[in-house]
């Protein structure tokens, strides 16, 4: 099942707010751009000008990109209390 | 709301309730912080609870907790490319109290949990999220500050907030997290009849059983899979070395579908349902990546410690969360009664959990992270155990040779030097 049908089997309260930003100017020259394999949600994307493209939406709150980026770009934090993932079944 | 209280936890999972239920019960004000909606929600492990821990705080709390299934049954699988092979044990002891496991979904468990916390006196803040520890100017921690700015003092803080526990981080008190150190764990929830499940995996009404699964279909990347029974549902999912997936260009849910492709599982599964998605980093660095767990007004337990035992066929968290809760609270009550919140104080915490299973069996257990980073556990040997257990039982008309010769052959095709090093670590380490 691809990422974007698994996502949508899950309950989200999206906040309009990003609960993480990615200064993606360090993202072209990263050798590695581990994010890409490894968000399990899917949420950074191959971007043609600037090498990787962040959506916060379907975010499982894991912290894998905020482990996996050795360059600085993300800035992690959790949702506001209430907002992101919420799961019933987990 | 008042805003000062003897004791603030952060994070109402497992070592969290647990502490400011012990501490609650001995008369301590408490108020325990949760990011959710509700406690559990934002919650995501494989699926069992060891009964040992809790038992200890609320004796007999299976008859009232909501859980799935006494585990009565564990399989462990190995898995070639066109080979399988289990160790399926079972006992009738494990189906009566106090019992050795069950199987639980986290959002109903944590919330029931945090209940039990609720009337032992501790207040409940749900969608709260803690954004710092506030440091007094002595360099006692005093208390947290919440995304809105409010404060909530307390002379001791129980830092309960997980594995990527940004509290500890922000306050130095925990060094970065590396991803050889932790493994990705992604699972599917999968939703069948209690009936069919209870007939495709053999078991009685109400019983359930764990599943682990180590082979070829991770694609040399250390970890495994596992299928736990819960009532309703299925959970199915992988635990993959962080540093191994990053290297493999791998994607997490791909090798989860490997593993649902396996015809063993895809014959369990069929006509399931997907309910769910979900995935959690599992702290796996074992005693090497335990921080200084108590300062002068702070306590860090559960995952946000590390204490997570993986023992190669053990994965144990929960439990280790709960008895660190626990003793994270009685080392608290233990300070203000003798008047002492001093980091000296509150460090007999380290002692406590030395004394318990949660630092003994890390440190039993302190090489297995090392061992289990060897990629031939994955690939070569489960193909070795296969081939020899294939040779042992096909019958094919030519002359048959004894157990040792055909053992001695295998091995050797391993590498003589390979296969007797792991086997003199494997003694050493797990």
């Amino acid at each position: 099942m691809a990422v974007v049908h698994l996502v949508s089997l899950d309950y989200y309260n999206i906040d309009r707010q990003p609960h993480i930003t990615v200064n993606s100017s360090f993202c072209p020259t990263c050798p590695h751009q581990a994010c890409l394999v490894t968000c399990p949600a899917e949420c950074y994307t191959k971007d043609p000008e600037r090498g990787v493209q962040f959506s916060y939406e379907a975010c499982l709150e894991c912290g894998t990109c905020r482990v996996v980026c050795d360059r600085g770009a993300v800035t992690w934090d959790y949702p506001r209390g209430g907002f992101g993932v919420g799961f019933r079944l987990a | 709301m008042s805003t000062a209280y003897d004791l603030v936890v952060v994070g109402a999972g497992p070592a969290g309730s647990t502490a400011a239920l012990v501490a609650a019960r001995s008369g301590l004000t408490v108020a325990l912080l949760e990011r959710g909606d509700h406690p559990g929600s934002k919650n995501m492990f494989g699926g069992v609870l060891h009964t040992h821990s809790l038992n200890e705080i609320i004796p007999r709390f299976y008859e009232e907790a909501p859980l799935e299934r006494a585990i009565t049954r564990r399989v462990i699988n190995l898995v070639t490319d066109e080979a399988s092979l289990a160790l399926d044990f079972g006992h009738r002891k494990l189906a009566r109290p106090p019992y050795n496991a069950f199987s639980i979904i986290r959002s109903r468990f944590d919330r029931w949990l945090a209940g039990k916390a609720q009337e032992a006196g501790a207040l409940l803040l749900t969608r709260t999220v803690a954004q710092e520890l506030i440091r007094g100017r002595s360099g006692a921690y005093e208390g947290v500050v919440l995304q809105d700015g409010t404060e909530i003092h307390a002379p001791v803080t129980i830092c309960a907030d997980g594995v990527n526990s940004l509290l500890a981080k922000k306050a130095g008190l925990r060094p970065p997290l590396r991803t050889d150190q932790l493994a990705l764990g992604v699972k599917q929830t999968l939703a069948l009849p209690p009936d069919v499940i209870e007939d495709r995996c053999g078991l009685q009404a109400g019983e359930g059983v764990d599943m682990i699964y180590i082979g070829s279909f991770t694609r040399g990347v250390g970890g495994g899979a596992f299928v736990y029974t819960n009532s309703r549902t299925l959970s199915v999912g992988v635990t993959l070395n962080l540093a191994d997936l990053s290297r493999s260009r791998l994607r997490p849910e791909q090798v989860l579908e490997l593993f649902l492709e396996e015809p063993r599982i895809a014959e369990l599964v069929e006509g399931a349902a997907p309910r769910e998605y979900s995935a959690h980093l599992i702290p796996e660095g074992g005693a090497h990546m335990v921080p200084t767990l108590a300062h002068h007004g702070v306590m860090l337990a559960g995952d946000s410690a590390g204490f997570v035992l993986n023992s190669g066929l053990n994965l144990e968290g929960a439990n280790l969360a709960i008895t660190s809760g626990r003793l994270a609270a009685e080392t608290a009550v233990q300070a203000y009664l003798d008047g002492d919140l001093s980091a000296q104080s509150l460090g007999r915490y380290r002692t406590a959990l030395e004394q318990s299973h949660v630092l003994a069996d890390l440190h039993t257990f302190k090489g297995a992270h090392s061992f289990l980073a060897n990629n031939r556990i994955y690939t070569t040997y489960p193909q070795t155990v296969a081939s020899f257990i294939e040779e042992v039982i096909t019958v094919g008309g030519t002359p048959k040779r004894r157990l040792h010769a055909i053992a001695l052959d295998h091995l050797g095709k391993v590498g003589w030097r390979d296969a007797l090093r792991d086997l003199v670590a494997s003694r050493r380490y797990i």
